[in-house]
């Protein structure tokens, strides 16, 4: 493509890669759930048809380096970067192994001239490593798993539970998706840093957001950078008209809900987020909320605190979608929250989970402004402090490990 | 590098020492495997019956109902594979063996220990039995296969209230079913039917040819094999999935008629077990074992009867 002698020729070598990237995405990801909707769509007008369907298995992690691989073939067409001539470069950027499987989303810009570059051991860093490493087993194996256990139980047996044990399931929830996915980012990014290696960060505390837009600017954020500098940006951004704006946030958020999968309840999840985050871009107030949040206090002001828990709660709102197997499961759920059975005493009330979560709370609150919430521990913490808490969490982790559960991203 | 290793090895030393001791501490917890394979050390050469299985066996059949000089090395989620390496560990020393009884319940055929929820307990038999037949390492270490939560309860029973992990009779039978203490009837009837009932029949025709195997050794040794399915409350019947038993039961229906040292009683409906008789939907308590036991008595001795052809 970097070589073509015509403008013409670019484009075609350009869009003929974009198509094949996206082609296996669509075949493998998206091909059953078009044969099945056009098969319903047909129902409605009387008409049966069986569609083939394929019967393959979704290769893990095929949504991040597909768009890992377009990355690169959209930078140098945009040439932002060089094509890199040495293979073995460009295949330890394609197949990094901390990244392949569930990101974060890399950039050739960012990844390549690290991989280029002679790389020598750099002792605080693969200490720091190690500690993301512990840091993210903590919160996968400890957090996810315990919270996953609970929030499987509601939402998986909803008819038998009040509405105030519906909040439960879907707060779990939510912790469970934050721990489990921030809980592998961190396991990535710390295993990348042993070997000399910065990943992009994905995570940056995003409970602790002050609205949608901040949320977003602090979850998945490789995903949402990518669809910033690749979809929205090129589509025209937040200049131009009002409908534009709003044709732009619709669409980035629902292909965004699509990129997770194949699946309404996916679509309604990305829809609702861009229904959250409308108003503020239409009345540019997005960026009102670029610091962090009470940086240098102990406690945020009273108008953060109430800013957060709104926040967290269309959040956790949104997330029933996202883990609802169909739309009438999110349905169902969302109208048992809704009626009065949501004034009893949630049966389900594990307290030992809660405090772990309030624990798990402070610790990151306090850690906050650095890059995960155990980052810099040797200049807060003195050794012997500090080894007892590696100490702790190490018997923690062993103390609850054996409900294995999946990550859930490695399903996109 | 060097300070880093260095820094390591200092931080996983006390870890280290500290999973040694506990694995020490761990194995010498007196148990049920430990205390069956040192019985069947001993006395292998003298047992005329032996119980094979399952907890649908293990809770069941109490050998001190039985005539014959018997004993029931069941075990909770025992299956057909680990039955079959239990018989040829001691092969050489079956000399009084009769009768191999064994349960064909509706998930027999369809599970296997490694691929189920209890794939923990395969470490017993491979620490205490000596039996490895799954590679992993985990199973070959009491802490790798349980987390500290379950670890450091067995190790506080055992070492504070001095209460051993020991629940079986000197004849094998599980004695932690005890009729006062029930469960629910009808909601354990539910589960349990739902966590027997298989995804698919991926280990069917393995299992099958495991049973023929079992049949083959009892066979050449001039053994009888008397198969059956256990007593189950209606809950649990009512919600099994009618073609997975169809075809347990079609398939152990061939097996009997193929081989001659085996037979086959269905006990699934039967209806003189009551609600008195059960622990749980699928699990008889101490009086539906001696129930149960002595009508298995009685068909041993009629099969003990016959001879092997």
């Amino acid at each position: 493509m970097s070589e073509a002698n015509t403008l013409r020729s670019k484009r075609l070598w350009f869009w003929f890669s974009i198509s094949v990237n996206l082609g296996f995405l669509g075949v493998f990801k998206y091909f059953n759930f078009f044969a099945a909707s056009f098969a319903e769509s047909m129902s409605h007008i009387g008409i049966e048809v069986n569609p083939w369907t394929l019967k393959v298995i979704l290769p893990v992690g095929i949504s991040f380096y597909t768009f890992h691989g377009l990355s690169y073939v959209i930078d140098i067409y945009k040439e932002r970067i060089r094509p890199e001539k040495n293979f073995i470069a460009y295949a330890v950027f394609v197949s990094f192994f901390p990244l392949l499987v569930a990101g974060p989303i890399e950039r050739a810009t960012h990844l390549l001239p690290q991989i280029q570059q002679r790389r020598t051991f750099n002792y605080t860093k693969a200490v720091d490593g190690l500690r993301q490493i512990l840091w993210g087993l903590f919160k996968k194996i400890v957090l996810a798993d315990q919270c996953a256990i609970y929030a499987n139980l509601i939402f998986n047996n909803s008819p038998e539970y009040s509405g105030s044990t519906h909040i439960v399931g879907a707060v779990f929830f939510a912790f469970q998706i934050y721990c489990d996915f921030s809980g592998y980012s961190d396991i990535a990014l710390g295993t990348a840093r042993l070997f000399g290696i910065d990943l992009l960060r994905n995570f940056a505390f995003p409970y602790f957001s002050r609205d949608i837009a901040e949320f977003w600017r602090r979850w998945h954020i490789s995903l949402s950078t990518w669809f910033r500098d690749y979809l929205y940006i090129p589509l025209g951004g937040s200049k131009g008209s009002t409908g534009i704006r709003i044709r732009n946030i619709l669409i980035i958020f629902i292909v965004s809900g699509f990129w997770h999968g194949a699946n309404w309840t996916f679509i309604i999840w990305g829809l609702l987020n861009a229904l959250y985050i409308l108003p503020s871009i239409l009345s540019r107030s997005n960026r009102n909320n670029l610091d962090i949040v009470a940086q240098g206090k102990y406690l945020p002001s009273l108008k953060d605190f109430f800013s957060i828990i709104l926040t967290f709660s269309l959040t956790v709102f949104a997330w029933i979608f996202f883990r609802s197997e169909s739309l009438t499961e999110a349905l169902n759920y969302i109208s048992v929250i809704f009626s009065l059975s949501i004034f009893t005493i949630p049966t389900i009330k594990p307290m030992a989970l809660v405090f772990l979560l309030i624990a798990f709370l402070v610790i990151e609150w306090l850690g906050r402004e650095k890059q995960y919430a155990l980052a810099n521990l040797e200049l807060r913490l003195p050794k012997v402090l500090r080894w007892s808490v590696y100490y702790g969490m190490v018997l923690i982790i062993y103390y609850f490990t054996g409900s294995a559960q999946k990550f859930i991203y490695f399903q996109f | 590098m060097k300070r880093f290793l260095k820094g390591i090895a200092i931080f996983l030393l006390p870890l280290l020492i500290f999973c040694i001791f506990s694995e020490i501490l761990l194995r010498r917890i007196p148990n049920d495997y430990k205390y069956k394979k040192k019985y069947l050390d001993i006395n292998s050469r003298y047992i005329s019956t032996l119980f094979l299985g399952s907890s649908h066996a293990f809770f069941s059949i109490n050998p001190d109902f039985i005539k014959s000089n018997s004993f029931n090395v069941a075990y909770v989620s025992q299956s057909l594979d680990y039955d079959l390496e239990i018989l040829n560990k001691y092969h050489d020393k079956w000399d009084s063996l009769t009768c191999i009884v064994i349960p064909v319940d509706y998930f027999s055929l369809f599970t296997k220990l490694e691929t189920s929820v209890e794939a923990w307990r395969i470490k017993n038999y491979t620490l205490y039995y000596g039996i490895n037949i799954n590679n992993n390492i985990s199973y070959y270490s009491e802490i790798l296969s349980n987390n500290l939560k379950v670890n450091s309860k067995r190790l506080y029973n055992y070492y504070f209230r001095h209460h051993p992990d020991i629940s079986c009779s000197m004849l094998g039978w599980g004695t932690d079913y005890n009729s006062k203490s029930k469960k629910d009837l009808e909601s354990t009837g539910v589960s349990a039917a739902r966590r027997h009932t298989a995804a698919d029949d991926k280990e069917f025709r393995d299992n099958l040819e495991i049973l023929q195997k079992i049949i083959d050794f009892a066979h050449e040794k001039n053994i009888n094999v008397l198969l059956f399915t256990s007593p189950a409350y209606k809950s649990y019947v009512h919600n099994l999935d009618s073609t997975q038993l169809k075809q347990t039961i079609s398939a152990v229906s061939l097996l009997t008629l193929n081989n001659n040292n085996t037979e086959y009683h269905n006990f699934l409906n039967d209806p003189s077990f009551n609600e008195s008789d059960f622990y749980d939907a699928d699990h008889l308590n101490v009086l539906g074992a001696k129930k149960f036991t002595l009508k298995i008595d009685s068909l041993i001795s009629k099969e003990n009867g016959s001879t092997v052809l």
